[in-house]
């Protein structure tokens, strides 16, 4: 084996034909059955899906893991300081300077994380479509540094945020971004209030406020900090967020720079949040009693660890009877679900005026990069003149716009009809077939029926290297999840949907699941679901995956 | 009293009590073989026996040991803290108070003078390069909620006027921070059409998470080779980077020395890390030295685990377009252990004869800066931030950044075009030393400029009557302020200090002696008493209520709030850069700095950023105009009266 240090240059799908290419990036469509309309049924009250339980044996292992593993950190920290403190150098004191992380800050991510790590930041190589293609790398000092061996795994790609399949180097998005990078260059000059607006952002402003239903909409050059900027511009410290305790780190980052007061309720608990709300009107500001200013209630569209949705019809209730308001971050469903891929206001059919701001992310659906807020205009207005990043961090670039544009486009049906279509049928049913699947097989799986996210809860720590190697060396890439991003006993392995994937590829996967489930006894939630329809509606004729065809 | 009594009666039990007993014995009994046939529970009971025998009361206190803990367990986890001051209210009365309660509006509409900002944003028809066009604004709100402001009912009247309202052509870019004219080069387009080609354009995930493509990987690798650092990491964005950075290192109880005028991004890092943080005046390596001193002995006591501490400071300073001397400030931090963070954003590309930033124009070995982070949106023309540094320190953001670990990774083509830029870089510096300084690199013609830019500035007096030059020769961001003559004249603040800010009013407690924005050619104004003056004036013109109403009612028909002054300053450099744009079609900029979120001082400044591909007759007439531009504005103003009069004129505030 060839082992470099330098990452080698592989020139990957050189004897592959167009087509070939691009159905390596989106999957050609097998059949007409193979799609569905992803819209929630409003007679039904809104429920979330309950969370179900591991096996008290589980429990306890994950425990005992957890201890086996802290111990042996100790010790070997303990020892390997006393013995070869060169190793150490990185957590010890240096010629009168602290170390940058102390060594029990970083006990977790030596110890524990370090162990896993060939599971994270696999370099990748070419499209992030279908398939992804991974560089190879090997460790001879257990995961401290790796050496790339030169060849590559090919995996069908169940991790990469590509809801619509819109990652692709070929068709219309890709050749409008190529033109784009011809008319207006690489980067964008600086800021927008200074430099950075071109005709281009304000085109794609109008499209992307159309698509979600506001009056306007501006636009960020990172997801992340759209989210980490925002809130210093509309709170102020006598002001009170309600926060759902799963809100992703750039909420919890943003509202933190407002300075104003959090309240967390518990996830898509709305007693609680109710609760919460009518104890802070009536008592008010802590100590002096004064009324709130404001209140705004900060919740997520599709949780991105969870698969779960926010309770959207019962939080407009609330905001309208107690007159507060609401910001939805659909970072993970805008495009992803709703039967026009609105997200979700569009898939509990509410109206989108009922949400105050409406966040959202470019990355995931639409195979660009960026984030967007999109509100009334007087309230955009004021944004854009108040908001940091508009001020001082770089805009978006005319290539990732022309991106958005096309694939917007794509969607509502004005570039190339029907196509927009069938990826929001697509990934619907897609969500739908492999979360059944998986839970007909006996695991343990969170979330709504239709999100695009499926976690599989694994629990216990070791379960995780085991079940994302084997899928490596078979050919499936996955995301393994653990803390800080879940809690500790939570771990879990998580599949990304995504339209590209055809129904042969999800029965791959659901083979090789009911495989490793055996095999790494990871079916926790044995025979519960055996029966359950795919679909409740009377026409339904799709059979769903039999593990006694493989 | 009759406990005898008691005990007489005691002896004859009635039967039931019997029975209770004997029942409960006999469970104990059963309870003891259920205990002994489970694992390990014959020990227990021996233990518990034996424990029993020895010492009656120890026994008890484990019960009660044992209670507790179990209590511990099923209480909920965190129970929700009543306030104590908390009012016990019926539900009614909190009905009540749910329908009484009315919520401030989301946002506050926008003030006229806010309003005209919005709408003198340049928005540029097709590519941004040193020519561009120009094309109307858009963004003025005509949505119903604006109804109420003043300025609504002549809408019509002002759109016309000073709003960039007819499409401009061909107008010269002195505002792209583009400085070395990357972002259209054809070989850095050619080589991010191929990576758009073979790998699409976004990313598609966190880094950690399937989004490191090899290109991420190479790129990593690149800027640590080119600025001579063991390891690099990359960020989305420039902005978030100091902001993500700077907590992950900087926790409760560690130190930092931050310079009172950097950039806004690492004042929000810097205040949300929770850190002792201490702000010396900017730029004064005397007064970092004499903070240091007195940290000393508190510093020596904290010996088990001593803390982290940093320096903060920029490469070139984005409020200001001068910047630090190195060597001192290497010397200063060796001396005290503190480590060194500097933000390269704007001096990379810009400083040093390869244009490798500060370092390189002192000569200073790059390891000596501990923590160095950078744009790649400037003068790589690509999009992002970096951090070079120490194998440990860029190991540690991967799991603890949160900028880097919760979001999507750069799109590779934007990583491919920053490797691409420092090739071009590179290549153009090796020609250069090939032909033995012929060919001029682009490097060395954008320094040239600067140069030429900043002498030709600094020998216009009609320009130096009511501006002074803030930033150095070297700086191809130039800064100009009013000077304190004019500001006198129109009795504005020397600065402006976002007082509802707490931790504004906090820094600025520090800093005990006022600070006027350093300057190369130190004026004359720095004196004691001025410094006093100019505190008073800045009193007497926005934080005295009292003296506003007695001074402005006449003449002054709105209130303004400190932030109005700030913008109705900042609307005479608009209309500088409007009349500039108008007349003779070149293209500066106002600050978009932002008031109310910085925490230190700070004035509106005209800003005019220099790129590699001016010449000197280009320099010479873009001076003269600006000249020209700016006496024939400002002659016109000469008080605050005046200024107020346009402004409302140009928004359409009626007079009373």
């Amino acid at each position: 084996m060839m082992l470099t240090d330098e990452i080698p240059n592989i020139e990957i799908n050189k004897d592959l034909s167009h087509q070939q290419k691009v159905d390596k990036e989106y999957g050609p469509l097998e059949s007409d059955e193979f799609l569905y309309l992803s819209q929630y049924d409003n007679l039904i009250a809104f429920e979330s899906p309950p969370i179900e339980e591991p096996p008290y044996l589980t429990t306890f292992l994950t425990y005992l893991n957890y201890l086996i593993l802290i111990i042996i950190g100790h010790f070997k920290d303990f020892f390997g300081i006393l013995l070869t403190p060169n190793d150490f150098s990185d957590v010890l004191e240096k010629d009168g300077h602290a170390p940058y992380y102390s060594k029990f800050e970083s006990f977790y991510v030596r110890r524990l994380k370090t162990r896993i790590d060939d599971g994270f930041s696999r370099p990748t190589v070419g499209v992030p479509g279908r398939y992804i293609t991974c560089i190879d790398r090997y460790s001879s000092n257990y995961n401290k540094t790796f050496q790339y061996t030169n060849e590559t795994t090919t995996c069908l790609n169940l991790s990469s945020y590509n809801y619509l399949g819109f990652a692709q180097s070929q068709g219309q998005c890709t050749d409008f971004s190529l033109e784009a990078l011809n008319a207006y260059g690489t980067g964008s000059g600086g800021p927008r209030n200074q430099i950075g607006s071109t005709d281009l952002h304000q085109k794609c402003e109008a499209i992307v406020a159309d698509f979600v239903g506001k009056e306007d909409a501006i636009l960020f050059s990172m997801g992340y900090a759209t989210n980490a900027n925002l809130f210093t511009s509309l709170l102020n410290p006598n002001c009170l967020v309600l926060s759902d305790e799963l809100n992703h780190a750039s909420i919890r980052f943003g509202v933190r720079l407002s300075g104003a007061t959090v309240k967390t309720f518990k996830h898509n608990d709305m007693k609680d949040l109710e609760n919460i709300i009518r104890e802070q009107i009536s008592q008010g500001q802590p100590k002096i009693h004064r009324p709130w200013k404001k209140i705004l209630i900060v919740v997520e569209g599709i949780y991105s660890m969870e698969g779960t949705m926010c309770n959207l019809p019962q939080l407009i209730n609330l905001k309208k009877k107690y007159k507060l308001y609401l910001f939805v971050d659909e970072a993970h469903s805008i495009g992803a679900i709703g039967p026009k891929g609105r997200g979700v206001c569009d898939y509990f059919n509410v109206n989108p005026n009922d949400v105050d701001i409406l966040m959202g992310t470019l990355t995931k659906s639409f195979g660009a990069t960026g984030g967007y807020i999109a509100a009334d205009k007087h309230i955009i207005d004021r944004l854009r003149i108040d908001i940091m990043t508009c001020s001082y961090a770089e805009s978006i670039a005319s290539p990732i716009l022309a991106q958005i544009i096309s694939s917007l486009k794509t969607i509502t049906g004005e570039i190339n009809p029907g196509e927009g279509e069938e990826r929001l049928r697509r990934i619907a049913f897609n969500s739908r077939y492999l979360r059944f699947g998986l839970r007909k097989l006996g695991f343990i799986v969170y979330g709504m029926d239709d999100s695009p996210i499926i976690p599989l809860l694994l629990y216990i720590p070791n379960k995780m290297p085991a079940i994302t190697r084997s899928l490596y060396k078979r050919g499936i890439a996955v995301v393994i999840v653990s803390y800080p991003a879940t809690p500790i006993i939570a771990s879990r392995v998580r599949f990304c949907v995504s339209s590209s994937l055809t129904k042969s590829d999800l029965d791959r996967i659901l083979s090789e699941m009911d495989y490793f489930g055996d095999k790494y006894y990871i079916k926790y939630a044995k025979g519960k679901h055996n029966d359950e329809p795919f679909d409740d509606k009377p026409n339904a004729t799709l059979t769903m995956f039999d593990k006694s065809t493989y | 009293m009759n406990s005898t009594v008691v005990t007489s009666h005691s002896i004859i039990l009635p039967e039931w009590t019997n029975d209770i007993l004997f029942y409960s014995f006999e469970i104990f009994q059963k309870l003891l073989k259920l205990i002994e046939s489970l694992p390990g529970g014959v020990i227990l009971i021996r233990y518990i026996k034996s424990s029993y025998q020895n010492d009656p009361f120890r026994s008890i206190l484990e019960i009660f040991l044992v209670l507790f803990a179990l209590r511990y367990f099923i209480s909920p986890k965190y129970s929700i803290e009543k306030q104590k001051n908390n009012l016990h209210l019926s539900k009614r009365e909190i009905d009540d108070l749910c329908n009484e309660w009315v919520p401030e509006p989301l946002v506050d509409d926008l003030t006229p003078s806010e309003a005209y900002l919005l709408k003198n944003i340049p928005i540029v028809d097709g590519r941004i390069s040193n020519k561009i066009n120009l094309l109307e604004n858009p963004y003025l709100s005509n949505s119903p909620h604006n109804n109420d402001i003043k300025y609504a009912d002549n809408k019509q009247e002002f759109k016309g006027k000073i709003s960039i309202s007819d499409n401009l052509e061909n107008v010269i870019n002195l505002a792209s921070n583009d400085f070395l004219n990357l972002n259209n080069n054809p070989y850095l387009k050619s080589e991010a059409a191929k990576v758009i080609r073979s790998r699409g354009v976004g990313a598609c995930g966190p880094p950690g998470f399937y989004g490191t493509q090899d290109i991420h990987v190479r790129l990593e690798n690149d800027l640590a080779d080119y600025f001579g650092a063991e390891k690099a990491i990359i960020y989305g964005q420039d902005f978030c980077t100091a902001e993500s950075i700077i907590p992950v290192f900087l926790k409760r109880g560690d130190y930092c020395l931050v310079d009172s005028g950097v950039n806004l991004s690492i004042q929000k890092a810097v205040i949300i890390s929770r850190c002792k943080a201490i702000w010396f005046n900017h730029n004064d390596l005397n007064h970092l030295v004499q903070i240091l001193e007195d940290l000393k002995d508190d510093l020596a006591n904290q010996k088990n685990p001593i803390p982290r501490k940093f320096i903060i400071t920029e490469g070139l300073f984005a409020n200001t377009g001068d910047f630090p001397d190195l060597p001192k400030l290497v010397q200063i931090k060796n001396d005290y252990k503190f480590r060194l963070f500097i933000d390269e954003s704007f001096s990379i590309g810009v400083l040093g004869k390869s244009g490798k930033g500060l370092c390189e124009h002192f000569n200073v070995d790059r390891k000596n800066v501990e923590i160095t982070t950078g744009s790649m949106a400037n003068s790589f023309a690509s999009a992002g931030g970096f951090c070079i540094g120490e194998k440990p320190m860029v190991f540690y953001q991967r799991i603890a950044s949160s900028a880097y670990c919760f979001s999507a990774a750069l799109p590779p083509y934007l990583a491919r075009t920053t490797s691409c830029s420092m090739e071009v870089i590179s290549k153009s510096y090796r020609d250069q030393i090939n032909s033995n300084g012929l060919k001029k690199s682009i490097v060395s013609k954008l320094q040239a400029n600067c140069q030429l830019f900043h002498n030709a500035l600094s020998n216009n007096s009609n320009i130096l009557n009511f501006f002074k030059i803030v930033s150095t020769k070297e700086s191809p961001v130039i800064h100009l302020v009013f000077n304190s003559d004019y500001k006198k004249i129109l009795k504005l603040p020397n600065f402006y200090i976002n007082e509802n800010n707490k931790y504004a009013k906090l820094i600025n407690e520090q800093l005990d002696e006022l600070n006027e924005f350093n300057e190369p050619n130190k004026l004359n104004d720095k004196s004691g008493s001025n410094a006093a003056a100019i505190k008073s004036e800045r009193i007497d013109y926005y934080s005295n209520p009292t003296f506003k109403k007695h001074h402005t009612l006449k003449e002054i028909q709105a209130e303004l709030s400190p932030y109005d002054y700030y913008n109705i300053e900042n609307f005479l450099i608009v209309k500088i850069v409007n009349k500039l744009l108008y007349d003779h079609h070149i293209l500066v900029y106002a600050s978009p700095r932002i008031l109310r979120h910085e925490v230190i001082k700070m004035t509106p400044d005209l800003k005019i950023n220099v790129h590699s591909n001016l010449d000197s007759t280009s320099i010479e007439d873009i001076i003269n105009k600006l000249s020209q531009v700016i006496l024939e504005t400002c002659n016109n103003i000469k008080s605050f009266q005046d200024l107020k009069k346009i402004f409302d004129d140009e928004n359409g505030i009626s007079k009373y």
